[in-house]
C-alpha cells in the first residue's frame, strides 16, 4: 500500500478516534441518566465502529512504522484505550447490560485524546519492538493490566451500590446501575479475563527470557515478572475461592480490589527501583 | 342523515365510592348478555362494556346519541336495578371528541387509579373480545380500539408514565432485583399467609424463583398457598432451616414481636457463607429485628422504605402526564382525520379528484398525437367518459345507509379500492401487542396504603 496513504489514513485515524470515543461514551452518558431509545440504540454499534478503527489505527501503526505501538508514552495509551473498549465490550457482550459504558468509556476518551494530542512518529526505537513474540507478550499484559483494572472499577460500583441499598438511599445510583450480582459478575469476568491474559504474558515473557537469556542474563532476579507472578496468584487465589468454595459478593469484591491495589503499588515500586521495563532491558 | 358518534356512559373510581362501584360491576356474562340484548333492540350501532373492579363503562356508537345514553341507562338499570346509573352524581358522559379522548387517556393510564397502572389496556382488550365475540364491534371500534392501543403503548414506550414500582409487593420485588438480577435460581420465603403476604407471594411467583417456601403459623393457609402457588409448605415453628436455604425472606405475620431475630440471622448467615440475604418486612409491629440490618450481606427492607420508593416512582410518572397528555391528542387528532373521512360528501368529492386527475394525466401524456382540430374532442370524450365511468357509483355511494355498520364498511372499502386513505390518520387494526400488565379478573390488589388497580 502507498505510504503517502497509509500515513494520511494514520493522522485522519488519529484525529478521528477521540471524536468517536467522545461519542460513544456520550452515548453511554444519555443512557445511564435519561434511558434515551435513540442513545440505547446507538451504544452497541458506535462501540463497535469505535473499536473496528482503533484497530485499524493500531494495525496501520504497527505496519507502517514496524512496531508495536508501546514505545512511547502516547503508544501506550492508545493501546490502553483501545484495551478497556475492548474488555468492557467483552463484559457487556457476556451480561448484555451497557449501564456501566458510560465508566470505562470515558476513560478510554481521556486516554485516546490524551494519545492523539501528543503522538508522534518515533524516529528511533529498540530493536526489540519488531519482535513478535514481544507483541504478543506485551499486548497481552495491557490487556490483563486493563482487565484487572476494569474489574476495580465494576468493584467500586458494586460497593457504592451496596453501600446505598444498605443504607436505603435510593438515588441516582440506585436507579442507573445494574443489580449487585451483575456489577460482582462482571468485576469476575473482567478478573478472569485479566487473569487469562497474564497467564499468556507470563508464560510468553518467561519463553522470551529463556531465549534472549544471553542478551538479558539478569532476567531471573529482575522484579517485574516476580511481582506480576504475585499479582497473578492473587488472582487466581480469588478464582478458586469463587469457584471452588462459593465466595460471592462483598468478598469477591474485596479480593479485586485487593488485587488491583497491590498491582499498582507493585507497578509504581518496580517503576521506582528500575526506569525501564526489565533489568537490563533500555526502553523509554 | 346524522353521522353517528361515540357516546360514553359509566362511572369510575373518580366518581363513585367502591362499593357503588362493585354494584355496577359487570361479569363477562352480564357483558355478554347486556351485548346481546343491545344487539338485538337496534338502539345502539356498536357497544363495548368495559367493567373492572375501578370502572364500568358503555362505550356506544350511535346517531341519537340523545337516546343511546338513555337507552344505556335504561340496560343497566335492568341488571343492577334504577338508582346507581341514574342521572346522579356516579355516572358521567363523554361524547364524540371526549369520549375518543376518554377512552384513549383510559388505556393510557391517565385515568387509573394508580397513575399509569397498565393492567387496564389488557382489560379494555378483554372488552373488546367480548364486544367482538358479541357482534357489539364493527368498523368504528375497530379502528377506535387499535387506536386505543396504540396510544397505551406509546404512553408506555415512549414515556415513563409506566415506569416504577407502585405498590407494597411491587417495591418489594423491584428492590430484590436490583440485588439479585435474576430471580430464577433463588429461593423465596414468604412467612405469614395472609392477604398481604399472599400478594406478595404471588408478586414474587410471577417471577418464577427456584423455590417458593410458604410459612403460616397456621399450616392449613400456608398449604393452600403454597399449593395454589406451586411452592412448598415450611413449618412456622423451625424456621431457621428455610431461612438458611432462602435468598429473600418476606414476613407479613402479626406477631407481636420479631420472627427473624439477630441470633437467628447470624446463625443463619455463618451458615449460607455469607450469601447474600434480602429481607422484606411486611409487617406492623416489625417481624425483623432492627439490628439485623447490620449484618453483612444482609438487606432488610420495611414498610417505610417501600413507601418511599412508591412514591419517589409515583411521582416521576407525575412528571410524565403533560407528555402522555400530548400523545392521547395526537392519537385523538388521527383518529378523528380517519372519522372524517366517513362521510359521503367528501369520499365522492376525492373520487372525482382522483379520477380527474388520472383523466388530466393521461391526457397531458397523449395529447402531442392529436391534431389542434382533434383535441377538443378528446377532451370532451374523455371527460364524458369519467362522468359516465363515475355516475353509477357516485350514486351508491350517496345511498349509503351509515347509521347502519354496514354503510360505514362500505364506505371505507371505497376509500380502500380507490386509494383515497387519509394521510396520518389511523391505521387499521393489525392485531394486538399488549404484552403483560394483565389481571386476568382485574381484581384490586388491595394493599395497604393504595388503591387497586384498574
Amino acid at each position: 500500500m502507498n505510504a503517502t496513504i497509509v500515513n494520511a489514513a494514520i493522522h485522519l485515524l488519529n484525529t478521528l478516534l477521540p471524536m468517536l470515543y467522545a461519542l460513544a461514551a456520550l452515548a453511554y452518558v444519555v443512557d445511564f441518566f435519561r434511558d434515551d431509545r435513540l442513545a440505547t440504540k446507538a451504544t452497541r454499534p458506535m462501540l463497535v465502529l469505535v473499536i473496528l478503527l482503533h484497530a485499524m489505527y493500531l494495525a496501520l501503526r504497527t505496519l507502517s512504522y514496524k512496531h508495536i505501538p508501546l514505545a512511547s508514552i502516547s503508544e501506550v495509551m492508545t493501546t490502553t484505550a483501545f484495551a478497556v473498549t475492548v474488555v468492557y465490550y467483552y463484559v457487556e457482550f457476556r451480561t448484555g447490560t451497557h449501564k456501566t459504558g458510560m465508566f470505562l468509556l470515558t476513560f478510554s476518551f481521556l486516554f485516546q485524546t490524551v494519545s492523539s494530542a501528543f503522538i508522534s512518529e518515533m524516529g528511533v526505537f529498540p530493536e526489540v519492538l519488531r519482535s513478535p513474540l514481544f507483541g504478543v507478550h506485551t499486548g497481552s499484559a495491557v490487556l490483563g493490566y486493563t482487565a484487572f483494572a476494569v474489574s476495580a472499577i465494576y468493584g467500586v460500583l458494586y460497593l457504592l451500590l451496596y453501600h446505598d441499598l444498605k443504607s436505603n438511599r435510593f438515588g441516582i445510583v440506585y436507579r442507573h446501575l445494574p443489580s449487585l450480582d451483575l456489577l460482582s459478575t462482571m468485576s469476575r469476568r473482567a478478573a478472569v479475563l485479566g487473569l487469562v491474559f497474564l497467564t499468556i504474558t507470563i508464560s510468553l515473557g518467561t519463553l522470551w527470557g529463556y531465549l534472549e537469556r544471553v542478551r538479558f542474563p539478569h532476567f531471573y532476579r529482575d522484579p517485574k515478572p516476580i511481582s506480576t507472578v504475585i499479582v497473578w496468584v492473587v488472582y487466581a487465589i480469588g478464582a478458586v475461592l469463587h469457584y471452588g468454595f462459593g465466595w460471592t459478593g462483598r468478598r469477591t469484591v474485596h479480593f479485586s480490589l485487593f488485587g488491583f491495589a497491590l498491582l499498582v503499588i507493585s507497578i509504581m515500586a518496580v517503576r521506582l527501583w528500575i526506569p525501564s521495563f526489565h533489568v537490563g532491558f533500555e526502553v523509554k | 342523515m346524522s353521522q353517528p358518534e361515540l357516546v360514553v356512559v359509566g362511572c369510575s373510581h373518580m366518581t363513585a365510592p367502591p362499593e357503588v362501584r362493585e354494584s355496577l360491576a359487570f361479569t363477562p356474562e352480564q357483558v355478554r348478555e347486556a351485548l346481546r340484548l343491545a344487539r338485538g333492540e337496534r338502539i345502539l350501532q356498536e357497544t363495548m362494556i368495559l367493567s373492572t373492579c375501578n370502572r364500568t363503562e358503555f362505550y356506544s356508537l350511535s346517531a341519537d346519541p340523545a337516546r343511546a345514553e338513555s337507552y344505556v341507562r335504561e340496560l343497566v338499570s335492568r341488571f343492577k336495578g334504577p338508582d346507581l346509573f341514574g342521572a346522579g352524581p356516579y355516572s358521567y358522559t363523554y361524547r364524540e371528541r371526549d369520549a375518543v379522548r376518554h377512552l384513549f387517556r383510559v388505556a393510557a393510564g391517565l385515568d387509573s387509579m394508580v397513575l399509569g397502572e397498565m393492567q387496564v389496556l389488557g382489560q379494555v382488550k378483554d372488552a373488546y373480545e367480548l364486544a367482538c365475540e358479541g357482534g357489539g364491534a364493527g368498523l368504528f371500534l375497530h379502528r377506535l380500539l387499535a387506536s386505543a392501543f396504540r396510544a397505551g403503548k406509546r404512553a408506555r414506550t415512549e414515556t415513563g408514565i409506566g415506569a416504577g414500582a407502585v405498590s407494597f409487593a411491587s417495591a418489594a420485588v423491584s428492590l430484590t432485583t436490583k440485588i439479585f438480577s435474576d430471580l430464577s435460581d433463588k429461593r423465596v420465603l414468604v412467612i405469614g399467609a395472609g392477604e398481604f403476604g399472599r400478594l406478595t407471594a404471588q408478586h414474587f411467583a410471577s417471577e418464577k424463583p427456584a423455590g417458593l417456601m410458604i410459612s403460616n403459623r397456621t399450616p392449613e393457609r400456608a398449604k393452600a398457598l403454597a399449593s395454589e402457588l406451586g411452592g412448598e409448605e415450611v413449618p412456622y415453628d423451625a424456621l431457621f432451616p428455610s431461612v438458611v436455604r432462602a435468598d429473600v425472606v418476606v414476613c407479613a405475620t402479626r406477631s407481636p414481636g420479631p420472627i427473624i431475630t439477630a441470633d437467628l440471622a447470624r446463625r443463619a448467615m455463618r451458615e449460607r457463607a455469607s450469601r447474600p440475604l434480602v429481607c422484606v418486612d411486611l409487617a406492623v409491629p416489625r417481624d425483623v429485628d432492627a439490628s439485623v440490618a447490620q449484618l453483612d450481606n444482609v438487606f432488610v427492607y420495611a414498610l417505610e422504605v417501600l413507601r418511599t420508593i412508591m412514591e419517589q416512582n409515583l411521582s416521576r410518572r407525575r412528571r410524565d402526564v403533560p407528555r402522555v397528555e400530548a400523545i392521547v391528542e395526537d392519537e385523538v387528532e388521527k383518529f378523528f382525520l380517519w372519522a372524517r373521512s366517513l362521510e359521503v360528501t367528501p369520499v365522492v368529492r376525492e373520487l372525482r379528484e382522483r379520477f380527474e386527475a388520472i383523466r388530466q394525466e393521461e391526457l397531458r401524456r397523449h395529447m402531442n398525437q392529436f391534431r389542434e382540430d382533434q383535441r377538443g374532442h378528446v377532451e370532451a370524450l374523455t371527460r364524458s367518459l369519467v362522468n359516465k365511468l363515475l355516475h353509477h357509483p357516485t350514486t351508491r355511494i350517496k345511498g349509503f345507509d351509515l347509521e347502519s355498520g354496514d354503510g360505514l364498511v362500505r364506505l371505507d372499502a371505497v376509500r380502500e379500492i380507490f386509494d383515497l386513505r387519509i394521510k396520518d390518520a389511523a391505521g387499521p387494526i393489525t392485531g394486538f401487542e399488549i404484552d403483560g400488565g394483565r389481571t386476568g379478573d382485574g381484581c384490586p390488589e388491595g394493599t395497604p396504603g393504595e388503591g387497586g388497580k384498574d
